[in-house]
């Protein structure tokens, strides 16, 4: 420790000394104007102590420089010849001692001894050559009027003023700026101090906030909530994290926000307040939902095919049954046609009439049956597996179809009319049979009073095609609708019309097949009017 | 030479048999049909008839739904077979399957019938049978029969 100067304390007088010896010797070791006031400050409060309680104090400044060390230190040695001053303490030691970075008090038989270190700042170490300088300087200075030297000393303060003012407000426009509130709460909660975003935001001030405890800006649903889980955590001093969705005033939309929450504690480890900030994470959570909801629509359609692969499957069991069912009932169905044939063929001289009346309807029953088989053969056989879609020109279908009636329409002297139909991707078989069903059913229900005419003709929408068959027949009432294309539904009895009710059920199973849909209208004694609409495939 | 022909009929169902005998029987020729009852039982029938440089039959018609051996598996056994791949094959099913017909045409078969239903049929199939053998007769192609399968 080396000497730089030393002061007596004896009045008020020398204080104003030692604060001026103090800032300038300060100002030589390169400490700022605030660090000079900080120590300046210190040494003040323990020379006032001295002064006022003491009995022949001394101030000693110098500077601690040692080569072990590598900090250099500022030093005020306070000697005086009170070795009782340790009870006197009051609150302007405690106060010395927080502004310094080294404090001790020791007493010793002569007095007290109180030394107060500040750290300088730099790298750079101060070397003797310099510390002479500062000696000699200290020894030629003139003392200045008390006047003189409080006026100089308003001055400075002055000035450090408002260099604190203008750094807090650079501050205060920093924080201003961010996009994302910062503010600080009391323990109740409500909030002391905010950046100009949390209004810009919210649209409205704290005062407002506070009073409406935030309802304003949070979903009523989550409101009792919050309150609760803070309530909870305030006593933790725990920082706080969690995510909360806060109404926007220009937009009114409420945008998830990360609330963080951090307590400012005490040496005594209480909570003073609590520092926060709210930051705008909404893009992160709409791009979190959505990821979510894909997943979650993800996982629907794997569901879903999984039930339509079970769907088709016990479909495809079904056809497969209907199909064998009808293959195995053809074989004892054939042995009973071929034996009825036979004795009515060879044997009906040694029967009755009865007897042949029943062998004839025996017949009948059995052919009508054989009819059935095949059209349930043949609806059962409509897979899609093992099928093409063709190129198929519809008036080439039609005429197909038309050549197989040729009997029917002849007998009935019926007209037929195509228009000129579209090429169309069609399964072309199944597609003739859907013609020939329809066609042949528009004879089959022909109106006795008039001769058949049909038109066959196509319309185009926008992404399908229709093809239409009108007859002038009997028609139907359009409440049966639904039942027509069911499987064995017939709206005439057996005797009026022959049939199986298969006829339009495989009409329906074939534009099922092709994507596409059909249906009819119809008013009873007008005609009816059949419509098979089907997808445009590119 | 009328009496040289030979039919092998192979078909499980006994009614049928006895059928297609009668029809035989009433156009003349009881001789011509070989009847046997599966498809293990018509090629034993084969290796005998070869084995002991007997008259082959002309023509081979077999059944499709049969036990041991299917109509098609007899099928492709005759078609492996050198001795026998010469020799013309029809189905004779009870019912029309495309697939079945499909397979059958792959296999080598001349054609594929449906079993008759009537008693008249059944007499102008034996006919046909026998009028093919004396090359009087020609039975549809495959092709056409597919065509015309609705």
């Amino acid at each position: 420790m080396q000497e730089i100067t030393r002061i007596t304390l004896e009045t008020d007088m020398d204080l104003v000394l030692v604060h001026k010896r103090i800032m300038k010797l300060g100002e030589l070791a390169g400490l700022s104007l605030a660090s000079q006031t900080t120590f300046a400050t210190a040494v003040s409060e323990v020379s006032r102590h001295v002064i006022e309680y003491g009995y022949n104090a001394v101030l000693i400044l110098a500077i601690r420089s040692d080569i072990k060390e590598p900090e250099q230190y500022l030093v005020a040695q306070v000697l005086d010849g009170n070795p009782n001053l340790t009870e006197k303490i009051n609150e302007n030691l405690v106060y010395a001692r927080r502004l310094v970075d080294r404090f001790s008090l020791e007493r010793e038989d002569k007095g007290i001894e109180i030394m107060l270190e500040y750290r300088i700042p730099g790298i750079q170490k101060i070397n003797n050559g310099r510390i002479r300088q500062w000696i000699s300087a200290f020894s030629v200075e003139l003392p200045l009027s008390p006047y003189d030297e409080i006026k100089r000393k308003n001055k400075q303060l002055l000035e450090l003023a408002e260099k604190l003012k203008e750094s807090e407000t650079q501050y205060r426009e920093v924080t201003n700026a961010l996009p994302l509130m910062i503010f600080s709460l009391n323990d109740e909660g409500q909030v002391l101090y905010a950046n100009s975003w949390m209004k810009s935001f919210t649209g409205y001030d704290i005062s407002e906030l506070n009073e409406s405890k935030w309802r304003l800006v949070v979903r009523e649903e989550i409101f009792a909530r919050a309150w609760e889980h803070w309530y909870m955590h305030r006593t933790a001093n725990k920082p706080l994290r969690r995510e909360i969705e806060l109404k926007n005033y220009a937009t009114q939309e409420y945008i998830w926000h990360l609330l963080s929450l951090a307590p400012m504690i005490n040496e005594n480890g209480e909570t003073l307040y609590w520092i926060g900030s709210l930051v705008d994470i909404h893009a992160q959570k709409v791009m979190e939902q959505t990821l979510r909801d894909n997943k979650e629509l993800q996982e629907t359609k794997l569901l879903l095919e999984e039930k339509i692969r079970e769907l088709n499957r016990s479909n495809q069991e079904l056809e497969q049954f209907a199909y064998a069912a009808s293959h195995d009932l053809q074989e004892p169905l054939r042995k009973i046609v071929y034996y009825s044939d036979y004795l009515s063929r060879y044997y009906t001289e040694l029967i009755d009439d009865r007897g042949k009346l029943f062998l004839g309807n025996m017949i009948g029953a059995s052919q009508r049956m054989t009819r059935l088989i095949h059209d349930l053969l043949n609806f059962s056989r409509i897979y899609r597996e093992s099928l093409h879609l063709v190129k198929t020109d519809m008036n080439v279908l039609a005429a197909e179809a038309m050549k197989d009636l040729d009997v029917a329409i002849k007998a009935k002297c019926a007209r037929i009319d195509v228009a000129p139909l579209p090429v169309l991707s069609v399964y072309p078989m199944q597609m003739r049979q859907l013609f020939h069903n329809i066609l042949s059913n528009a004879l089959k229900f022909s109106d006795e009073q008039r001769l058949p005419e049909v038109k066959v003709y196509a319309a185009m929408r926008e992404t399908q095609i229709q093809l239409i068959f009108e007859d002038n027949g009997v028609g139907f009432e359009e409440k049966y609708l639904d039942k027509m294309f069911s499987l064995f539904q017939r709206l005439h009895s057996r005797e009026k019309y022959a049939g199986t009710g298969i006829g339009l059920a495989m009409c329906k199973k074939i534009a099922d097949l092709h994507n596409g849909s059909i249906t009819a209208s119809s008013t009873p004694g007008r005609g009816a009017k059949f419509i098979l609409t089907l997808p445009l495939v590119a | 030479m009328e009496s040289i022909v030979k039919i092998l009929l192979a078909d499980d169902d006994m009614e049928d048999r006895f059928i297609m005998q009668d029809a035989f029987n009433a156009i003349n020729l009881p001789e011509v049909p070989l009847l046997v009852e599966d498809g293990e039982k018509a090629l034993e029938y084969l290796a005998n008839t070869h084995a002991s440089a007997g008259v082959m039959p002309s023509l081979v018609v077999l059944d499709l739904n049969m036990p041991r051996l299917s109509g098609t598996q007899t099928l492709r056994e005759l078609k492996s077979q050198l001795a026998y791949k010469d020799i013309p094959v029809i189905i004779f099913s009870s019912s029309l399957n495309v697939i079945e017909m499909h397979e059958c045409k792959q296999l080598g078969a001349l054609s594929y019938m449906v079993k008759p239903f009537t008693y008249e049929e059944y007499l102008s199939s034996a006919q046909h049978f026998y009028d093919f053998c004396l090359k009087k007769h020609s039975f549809p192609e495959f092709n056409s029969l597919i065509n015309n399968f609705k």
